[in-house]
């Protein structure tokens, strides 16, 4: 497998669309291909992690269990905005998996020392 | 140093601003698709803090296909010159 | 010179994105640079689908995509998003009993670990 490192960023909330879902099915791939990845939340992809979702309620598939396995697939650069989450008045209490909350500044320097970043 | 890649409008989407709360002085902007009109952003509050960043490129076939114009500080580019950009930073995000 | 690949996202007709990719790798092209693929993934998939039958004065992105292939340009669409919108290759439809097939060449129907043999390259860019 290639070197590379690719950054895949959640910046939409779950459910209303399916950005979400199909990020966490290319993270558990880029994973299991033992790829080097980080997974990062921003913006409203923030609320991906909230705990006690209940989607079949709206007929769509409860994919946040799966955010818990991510360490079995050593996928261990998990990356959520400080700002994102101060803005939507969540803490990391809200969050369904141990995550580095990092500040704006902090946050751009991790992203930058991905060879790719690709966006849902 | 990131090279973003902006597509939507700013009056109706947040990425530009999500995105301007991120760059850094070595970073570069791409106004492309929808994003160009925000070359018509004077009257907002976005707008300077995107003017003000050195490296602001917008996409001509973009500018040209929607009937607007691009002020002096903003660099004007075509494909080929996109092309060459994102292999002149270290990466590149689609917002 | 540099080599790329292509991630492409976004619908095509409903959004400028395929638009945005074709002229992008066109140009990368153009200027001597590798494309070694496109991937097609989320909404992007529909851009596989064979019977794309735009009014004749419009851009038919199949006929366009076709052509970067001949250009040596891999085209790859993720089959399990590709299934949920509708879009079968021929073993995939027929283990679905189905009659007819929308997958077909240029395009090659995919698994996400395609995507990552992808990452070999100077740059990604998402459209």
């Amino acid at each position: 497998m290639t070197s590379k490192r690719i950054a895949i960023i959640n910046r939409t909330a779950p459910h209303g669309h399916s950005q979400g879902q199909e990020a966490l099915d290319m993270t558990l791939v880029a994973g299991s291909f033992g790829q080097d990845v980080g997974l990062f939340f921003l913006d409203d992809g923030v609320f991906q992690l909230l705990t006690g979702q209940k989607p079949d309620a709206v007929l769509r598939k409860n994919y946040s269990k799966t955010f818990a396995a991510l360490e079995f697939y050593d996928i261990d650069t998990l990356v959520v905005c400080q700002q994102s989450l101060q803005a939507r008045g969540l803490t990391q209490a809200d969050l369904c998996i141990p995550v580095q909350v990092l500040a704006p500044d902090a946050l751009r320097e991790a992203l930058a020392s991905f060879n790719h970043i690709v966006s849902f | 140093m990131i090279l973003h890649l902006l597509r939507a409008s700013p009056f109706s989407d947040q990425s530009l601003c999500q995105c301007l709360g991120r760059v850094t002085e070595q970073d570069g902007i791409v106004l492309m698709q929808d994003a160009v009109y925000a070359l018509r952003g004077q009257e907002q509050a976005w707008y300077n803090p995107m003017t003000s960043v050195s490296s602001l490129y917008a996409l001509k076939e973009d500018i040209e296909a929607r009937g607007i114009s691009a002020p002096e500080q903003v660099h004007v580019i075509g494909y080929p010159e996109l092309v060459t950009l994102t292999l002149k930073f270290d990466n590149v995000i689609s917002w | 010179m540099a080599t790329f690949s292509i991630l492409v996202t976004s619908a095509p007709f409903d959004t400028q994105g395929s638009n945005s990719a074709l002229k992008f790798i066109q140009a990368a092209l153009a200027l001597g640079h590798s494309v070694k693929g496109v991937f097609f993934y989320q909404a992007g998939v529909n851009n596989a689908s064979a019977w794309l039958t735009p009014p004749a004065d419009e851009l038919n992105l199949s006929v366009a995509w076709r052509a970067l292939k001949a250009q040596g340009v891999e085209l790859h669409v993720c089959s399990t998003a590709a299934a949920r919108r509708g879009l079968l290759s021929e073993q995939d439809s027929q283990e679905q009993g189905y009659s007819g097939h929308n997958i077909q060449p240029p395009m090659t129907a995919s698994g996400l670990g395609q995507f990552m043999e992808m990452l070999d390259v100077d740059r990604v860019v998402q459209f």
